[in-house]
């Protein structure tokens, strides 16, 4: 689902974490491939400045790895790569992420009282 | 960051074939005052030249792959570099205290030398005068400020608008300060030998020196081993400065001695 609405900052800022490592599990790719892909995905346009320093945060939590590519004349690309704890990161927030939805869906539809069984 | 580690670590053997750059050529798809703003920030909140020079090659990659203007894909400046600082390690806040002990040594050898020397070569003791205690005293709160408040000061500083005028008119004044003490509080204290001094003068600008040496060199350094100024360069800069500011003022001690 692609779209132009913007969602709201607090949802993507829940979320933007694990769904950048998501985009990672696919393989390894570059800062604007992964705006681009989440933007794709319809959460909207990342900006670089929410982007890196997400980025940043995820590498110092040892879920993800950067490396340079060399490019013509200049520091070429750099690319991220998922990492083992990255990946047992992104199964875990996936199972947690899935439960959680499916309580607020409940709450917000009117089915439940919220209360978790 | 395991091949950014390694080109790191190869970078100070690239310097001869990587040539030196500046800021604008680090980012040339970015408005110069945006990255010169960034830097100035990023460097104020202690991040490293490596983790700098990596953010402005992002930042490059970033607009040339999108297309983007700098202020659009990233937002303001000061705003990026702090939230940019708070994702990695950075280094503590404020002057490091080897600085500090290292700058202090200087200071003290630069005012001891040249006093020593005039002694010696009228074959004098050196006279310690209230003026000079009066001096070292405004001198130590001077360093304290700084040193305690360096962060702070630096910040105001390249926040002003007047800040040529302020980096012109503090020099001016301090030195305008220091004479005045100096002349009008003329009464001496006690007198010691020229040759303790002397003693005294070549072991702090020694210490300043030893400690200076082993200084790190922190240049913005860009992933391709393309630095921000030379590293020699800015060693034997912090190696030799107290020496040759300390030498240079003997030889004018020398100089009026002979020829008054």
């Amino acid at each position: 689902m692609a779209t132009d609405d913007a969602w709201p900052s607090d949802w993507l800022r829940g979320v933007l974490a694990v769904a950048v490592l998501a985009v990672l599990e696919r393989g390894a790719t570059h800062g604007y491939a992964i705006a681009a892909a989440l933007s794709e995905a319809g959460l909207g346009t990342v900006k670089g400045g929410t982007l890196y320093p997400l980025l940043g945060r995820l590498e110092t939590a040892g879920h993800l790895q950067a490396e340079w590519l060399p490019g013509e004349g200049g520091p070429g690309r750099k690319v991220y790569v998922l990492t083992a704890a990255g990946r047992r990161q992104l199964a875990d927030q996936r199972d947690r992420w899935a439960e959680f939805t499916t309580l607020t869906t409940a709450l917000i539809s009117g089915s439940t009282t919220g209360v978790r069984p | 960051m395991t091949n950014a580690s390694t080109n790191a670590s190869t970078n100070t053997s690239t310097n001869a074939t990587h040539p030196l750059t500046g800021l604008r050529a680090m980012a040339p798809h970015a408005d110069p005052d945006w990255v010169d703003a960034f830097v100035v920030e990023q460097r104020l909140l202690g991040v490293p030249g490596e983790r700098i020079g990596d953010a402005l090659a992002t930042i490059e990659a970033h607009l040339v792959a999108t297309g983007q203007r700098v202020a659009e894909a990233f937002g303001p400046a000061k705003e990026y570099a702090r939230e940019l600082a708070d994702s990695g390690p950075t280094r503590p806040r404020g002057l490091p205290t080897r600085v500090m002990v290292s700058s202090t040594a200087g200071l003290v050898g630069l005012v001891l030398l040249p006093r020593a020397v005039a002694a010696l070569l009228n074959g004098e003791q050196v006279v310690v005068r209230v003026g000079d205690l009066v001096a070292l005293g405004l001198l130590a709160v001077l360093l304290w400020g700084l040193f305690a408040f360096g962060t702070q000061v630096l910040r105001a500083l390249f926040e002003s608008r007047i800040r040529t005028v302020l980096t012109a008119l503090v020099p001016v004044v301090l030195v305008a300060v220091m004479v005045g003490v100096f002349t009008l509080l003329r009464a001496p204290v006690v007198s010691l030998s020229a040759w303790l001094v002397a003693g005294l003068g070549l072991l702090a600008t020694g210490a300043a020196t030893w400690l200076s040496a082993r200084e790190p060199i922190d240049l913005v350094e860009s992933p391709d081993g393309r630095t921000l100024g030379r590293r020699s360069s800015a060693r034997w800069t912090n190696i030799a400065l107290f020496p040759a500011l300390t030498a240079l003022l003997c030889l004018v001690t020398w100089v009026v001695w002979a020829t008054s």
